[in-house]
């Protein structure tokens, strides 16, 4: 009866996994960070090889829009000479994205070209394409293998982008994901450059429940740059999701205020 | 034109009240978070490679710049900064003043500010067509700090849909600074002039006051202004009604025993500006452009005292290289900058209005790390066939603190505008810490 049992168990285990595809895996990730709207405070701690630090405080607002087109402002409020300064990005669905940068010095508002997903977001080791969200009909998702990382148990799951635009854009031949199974957040991230040399490694730490809301969040994110040796961290504080942002706010107008 | 002479018993006690002041913010800061206090210290040496007879040879000032902005309501707020600056080697440039200092109304769809305020307009980098309403300071015409002047004015933005309308009214003219007698970037007078009959005669030059606009609202200026972001471009139409920041010179010429004297009058005249500019990008470059038509008193030529009327244009173009030499970031942007004359005739680039003619102007920014900052600017006019170049470098030495470190070259033919100043080759060292 015993045998029975176990053999049961592992059919079920069997079942489980297979139910459980990469890409089934990655749709509980993605609805776990998608967001109508969102906002958040940022310290940034910038870290270089000789150990000097720099820190860099923003206050950052998205939003998704009826026609898929998501918008985000970024506020710098310190250090001091960049305090200000701040970030109003669009992502179209159907064209470029809008960006425009005010500088308070300045006293005027510049569009400016897109980004590479491939270029560092402000001098941070976070690339746009590492703080964006993917769409997952670019890559292929593997399940590798079940692992614990800081404890808890997750998925490990191997992420190779597929289609041709995205091996062209993308800055990774493949990551190597670690979604914790209790709430699908990716907790670990292994990024190979395109030559296949392990070269950034992304972890979460300081995960919990964000009130008045479904979601759950990681308050410090941490990427090390195996390469050069830098560190960023992120230090996020008062979250708020869904909570009803005026698109208003994400506008040339609001950005000068 | 404007004067910044203060007495300096009177700017100790400015300065005095000006930090008590600010001790105080501070406190209140503490207590809630009403007002936002901020500002800098900024440390200034400046050293020519030459030294001229004369001439206030060297900079060495220091700067405190004081800010408050209030911060407990949506519907308004209000915004004073004010610069304190004393210059050791030219106490002409000791000043309390008062940078701008306005209030802000954020109605439903409109936003109005009045006070002193500086006014931004225009696409390109560095040379603006459209942007007429404030004067600037050229008491050093190689400060690359934005040195523009506040205006007392009143703006208003009405924003229906995509389209902004922008509408400016300035009820008092005041003109930009120029450089005093003893500066060197006042151009001497020559000690002779040509007479009539081809001979050379000595000349005793003298500079008379500026004739400018009267100082009420009978010098009254306004610009108005349309502007929309539709499909990934950036646009606005624009129009100036005022004067000329910049006087237009006239002389008279008496005869003496010895030979001339010469008057030189320095008139402010009256302006029109039309303009329009753009701005779109197209992947991963910028695309930027403006056009302004300054139509002057003399829109025929036919008034050798009036500058003639003109057209100028900005086209460039810029674009962000990541990951340049390990994984630094490199910013280019180079822009052609060409004037017509509407009659025709052919005018100094000495000229204040007319440096840029058929001028390239570059920029590269590379960004050394998360610490340094290397710049290289410049510009070549074609026709004038002469060139400015300043190399930069700027050390974050810690979080708002600052050191930079900087050269200015020029070059060219004399009697071109940098060939005149091509023995103000000089070197500078900032020390700037934000708070």
């Amino acid at each position: 009866m015993k045998t029975v049992w176990n053999i049961a168990v592992l059919c079920l285990c069997i079942y489980t996994v297979q139910a459980q595809s990469g890409k089934d895996i990655m749709i509980k990730n993605d609805a776990q960070i998608r967001t109508q709207d969102e906002s958040r405070d940022l310290t940034m701690i910038l870290t270089d090889a000789k150990g000097r630090s720099r820190e860099r405080k923003v206050n950052q607002y998205s939003i998704n829009d009826a026609e898929d087109n998501r918008s985000t402002i970024i506020r710098f409020s310190a250090p001091a000479d960049v305090k200000g300064t701040s970030f109003l990005a669009v992502e179209h669905s159907t064209r470029d994205d809008d960006q425009w940068l005010y500088l308070p010095a300045l006293r005027k508002t510049r569009r400016i070209s897109s980004s590479d997903i491939t270029d560092n977001f402000v001098g941070s080791d976070f690339t746009y394409e590492d703080l964006g969200t993917e769409d997952l009909e670019d890559f292929s998702y593997t399940v590798l293998r079940e692992d614990t990382f800081e404890n808890a148990s997750c998925y490990v799951i191997e992420a190779i982008p597929i289609t041709p635009e995205k091996i062209k854009e993308t800055g990774y031949s493949k990551r190597i994901l670690y979604i914790r199974k209790s709430e699908y957040l990716a907790v670990k991230v292994d990024y190979f450059d395109k030559k296949g040399n392990h070269t950034k490694t992304f972890t979460i730490t300081d995960i919990r429940k964000i009130p008045n809301s479904d979601k759950t969040r990681a308050h410090i994110l941490t990427m090390k740059n195996l390469r050069t040796k830098h560190t960023t961290v992120l230090r996020f504080n008062n979250f708020k999701i869904n909570q009803g942002l005026d698109t208003a706010l994400f506008s040339k107008r609001n950005l000068e205020k | 034109m404007t004067h910044y002479h203060t007495s300096i018993p009177l700017f100790k006690l400015v300065v005095f009240f000006l930090i008590t002041t600010v001790v105080s913010f501070c406190q209140a800061q503490e207590v809630d978070k009403k007002y936002r206090l901020g500002g800098f210290v900024e440390l200034d040496h400046i050293s020519y490679f030459e030294t001229e007879e004369d001439k206030v040879n060297a900079r060495n000032q220091g700067i405190v710049q004081l800010e408050v902005e209030s911060n407990f309501s949506t519907k308004y707020k209000f915004f004073g900064g004010v610069e304190i600056r004393e210059d050791l080697s030219d106490p002409d440039r000791s000043r309390v003043f008062i940078d701008e200092a306005y209030v802000d109304i954020y109605l439903k769809s409109m936003d109005i500010r009045v006070g002193k305020q500086i006014i931004t307009w225009g696409e390109a980098d560095a040379i603006n067509p459209t942007n007429n309403i404030n004067p600037v300071d050229l008491s050093d015409l190689s400060d690359t700090d934005d040195e523009r002047i506040g205006v007392y004015a009143v703006q208003a933005k009405y924003y229906v849909g995509d389209f902004t309308f922008h509408g400016v009214l300035i009820p008092v003219y005041d003109g930009s600074v120029l450089p005093k007698s003893n500066s060197r970037w006042f151009l001497d007078f020559p000690t002779t002039v040509a007479l009539p009959d081809g001979q050379m005669a000595p000349a005793q030059f003298n500079l008379a006051l500026t004739e400018e606009p009267a100082a009420d609202t009978r010098s009254a200026q306004f610009a108005l202004k349309a502007a929309t972001s539709i499909g990934g471009w950036d646009m606005s139409v624009s129009y100036f009604n005022g004067y000329d920041d910049l006087p237009n010179y006239s002389q008279i010429v008496t005869p003496t025993a010895t030979g001339v004297d010469v008057t030189v009058l320095p008139k402010i005249h009256e302006l029109e500006v039309y303009g329009f500019d753009f701005s779109t990008s197209y992947g991963s470059y910028g695309f930027r452009g403006e056009l302004g038509y300054f139509k002057t008193e003399d829109t025929k030529g036919e008034d050798q005292t009036i500058d003639d009327s003109f057209f100028q244009y900005v086209v460039g173009i810029d674009r962000n290289f990541s990951n340049i030499i390990g994984e630094n970031n490199l910013f280019v942007i180079v822009q052609w900058v060409h004037q017509i004359i509407e009659s025709g005739a052919k005018v100094p680039n000495t000229n204040l209005n007319n440096i840029f003619q058929e001028s390239i102007l570059a920029r590269m920014e590379y960004q050394l790390g998360n610490f340094s900052t290397l710049t290289l600017q410049g510009t070549y006019d074609f026709k004038a066939e002469n060139y400015y170049v300043q190399p930069e470098i700027t050390y974050e030495i810690s979080d708002g603190l600052n050191l930079t470190v900087l050269a200015d070259f020029f070059g060219g033919e004399e009697r071109t505008f940098f060939g005149n100043y091509r023995t103000n080759n000089r070197a500078q060292l900032k020390l700037k810490y934000s708070f």
